[in-house]
């Protein structure tokens, strides 16, 4: 849900209890004000009529009016009241409907007699008034509200332009690529702020990825340099004339040795360099044609042992992802498959609907299944390899969100590899 | 043939250059960019062998001033780094070829051979080796004029064989020569020797003597003696 919808429905859940609260508590409060001046005017009223009496000895002065307003009544000297008020009602000949009324109930006495003087004022008007008054303004500032929230509506999308351009900005940017600053100035001052603080952010990773890039690809540098001398010195001494043989073999075994180091280099820098994203340039790579490819590549060497190749590779199989970490992904999974393979063993190769799945024969596992993508894991059998392949495999899947399984058929005796890169696996 | 070798590194390069003299090259070094430069600027040299990382500059600096002036002149690229970017800005730069450290010095030679060859035998760019005669142009092998049928790789080979000719080829150099990258993978020992019995019967069958020796299980020397 947008802010600007979570907002609008927090304000309308908000507002309408104040709204209903606003309307009763107006009406009340002009309830009591009301109240107050009916009965300022009764006592003023019966001031008039105490004063009438006192003056005039006799009650025919005091006329009533068509309401019999004041009423005036005799009663015994001993009944003294001073101004009682009370709220009653009675029947509005207009519409024959109960109208609410405040009565003022005093005695006022002279020589001859005491009166019960009653005073009678109507104030249904005004109750109507007040409420028709308390709803208008209660309705108002509901309908003032609605035009706010579609004011912000109709501005919302310019105003929060800015900030889906950010967004955007950020969702291409790539690290590796040398782009200039991309956070512009912003007119609105948080906008501003955030892009500048993105800006000086983006600026600080990169600089931070150059550093560690050129420290990956030095430290490449400052040991296959010394790699390279004892690998040329040894050629040149197996070169000499008259060695014996078994000099010679001690010579083999150190240039076999040194192979195995520069790869072991070759292979920690390829993973260390995935884990810093450095083949962040992406792009569609047509496994299935590269699928093809490096069956043909290894085809001599399955031939070698022996294996029979079996393929089904659908035609046009995409995945977005860096093209040399696609052919080393592929490439590691086949090659094992190879490599791992029983002596006239099969290999299958399935590619299809956004999965790849590559098995072969072998025996169980001699170490637990949960250790297979780990580093440094070798089969006994295989001490040359580097124990690397599939943790890179594994890398480059995790960078990529590709799921992958490895799965272990007991009774036949295959070993199964699934990469799956549908969204929703 | 005239071989400037640049590389910072002394005991390589000394290494390199015994090799290539071995060869019969001649040839110069040198370990730094400036001195790279003035030798350039004072003799003619037929090929170049560059390193990138130089104490006082970048070896892609030295290809770029040189692909100006001269065009002539061949380059190889030696580098320790292994980043897809610099090797395409070499070969984008005019450089012949890229190789990873570490490397085989029979391998650099093979690359050598094979630049001096596109570079300077343009028409008529013939191998030779007593009665085997190759043309790299439509890979065609020839035995006393007769044609003889070789797949890929034991072109490769032989190619490989004749270019260190009456050295000893061990058995990851010429697996990394044939397979590169996948060399990994042609690690048991009979996969290589497969392909050397299928060359070396192919050569005696069209009346060659056998090039072909082992020495010690440690390697192959191609060699007329």
């Amino acid at each position: 849900m947008k802010l600007l919808s979570k907002t609008a429905i927090y304000l309308c859940l908000a507002s309408f209890p104040i709204a209903i609260l606003g309307v009763f508590t107006l009406n009340w409060f002009i309830h009591k004000s009301t109240i107050h001046e009916i009965d300022e005017l009764l006592i003023s009223h019966f001031k008039k009529v105490e004063k009438k009496l006192k003056i005039s000895q006799n009650q025919a002065f005091v006329l009533g009016d068509l309401d019999d307003n004041p009423h005036l009544q005799i009663v015994p000297f001993s009944l003294k009241i001073k101004q009682i008020f009370s709220d009653s009602t009675e029947i509005d000949l207009r519409d024959n409907d109960e109208v609410r009324i405040r009565v003022l109930q005093a005695t006022v006495h002279n020589a001859q007699q005491n009166f019960l003087v009653t005073i009678t004022q109507s104030y249904e008007e005004f109750e109507e008034i007040s409420t028709k008054l308390s709803w208008g303004l209660g309705i108002y500032f509901l309908g003032f509200l609605l035009l706010l929230l579609l004011i912000n509506f109709l501005i919302y999308r310019q105003l929060w332009k800015p900030f889906y351009e950010i967004i955007d900005h950020l969702r291409n940017y790539q690290l590796n690529k040398s782009t200039p600053s991309i956070f512009k100035k912003e007119a609105t001052e948080e906008f501003n702020l955030l892009s500048q603080t993105l800006h000086q952010m983006t600026q600080r990773i990169s600089k931070q990825f150059i550093l560690q890039k050129e420290f990956t690809e030095n430290a490449s540098h400052e040991i296959q340099t010394p790699i390279a001398v004892i690998s040329a010195e040894l050629e040149t001494l197996l070169g000499s004339e008259n060695l014996p043989e078994k000099e010679v073999n001690h010579i083999q075994k150190s240039m076999d040795s040194l192979q195995k180091l520069s790869q072991l280099n070759k292979s920690l820098l390829l993973l260390t360099k995935i884990e810093n994203n450095q083949f962040s340039e992406i792009e569609e790579v047509n496994l299935s044609y590269l699928v093809n490819n490096l069956l043909e590549m290894y085809q001599e060497f399955a031939q070698h042992k022996n294996i029979s190749i079996h393929q089904e590779i659908q035609p046009n199989q995409t995945l977005e992802i860096n093209p040399l970490l696609a052919e080393i992904l592929v490439g590691n999974l086949l090659k094992n498959a190879i490599r791992y393979n029983r002596k006239s063993g099969n290999l299958t190769c399935i590619l299809k609907d956004k999965q790849l799945t590559i098995s072969n024969e072998g025996d169980k596992l001699p170490f637990p299944e949960t250790q297979l993508f780990n580093r440094f894991v070798k089969h006994p059998k295989h001490p040359e390899s580097t124990g690397l392949g599939l943790a890179i495999v594994k890398q480059i899947a995790e960078q990529y969100g590709l799921k992958i399984m490895y799965q272990f058929d007991e009774m036949k005796q295959v070993h199964t590899f699934i990469v799956k890169w549908s969204k929703y696996c | 043939m005239k071989i400037l070798l640049i590389e910072d590194e002394p005991s390589l390069l000394l290494s390199m250059q015994h090799y290539l003299e071995e060869e019969g090259y001649i040839v110069s070094t040198t370990n730094t960019f400036r001195d790279a430069v003035e030798k350039i600027n004072d003799y003619d040299y037929d090929c170049l062998v560059v390193d990138i990382t130089l104490p006082d500059g970048s070896g892609l600096d030295i290809i770029k001033e040189l692909k100006q002036e001269k065009t002539n002149v061949g380059i190889v690229i030696v580098s320790a780094k292994n980043s897809l970017d610099d090797r395409l800005v070499g070969l984008d730069l005019g450089a012949d070829d890229y190789l990873t450290k570490p490397f085989h010095l029979s391998e650099l030679n093979a690359r050598i051979k094979s630049v001096l060859r596109r570079r300077f035998f343009e028409g008529n760019p013939k191998i030779t080796f007593q009665e085997i005669s190759i043309s790299p142009e439509n890979q065609e092998v020839f035995v006393k004029n007769e044609s003889v049928e070789l797949t890929r790789k034991e072109y490769e080979l032989l190619i490989f064989f004749i270019s260190n000719k009456n050295r000893i080829l061990s058995k990851s150099a010429i697996a990394e020569h044939l397979w590169g990258d996948s060399m990994d993978l042609a690690d048991s020992h009979d996969f290589i020797y497969t392909h050397i019995k299928n060359l070396r019967r192919k050569l005696i069958e069209k009346g060659c003597p056998d090039y072909v020796k082992t020495r010690y299980g440690a390697g192959y020397i191609f060699s007329e003696k």
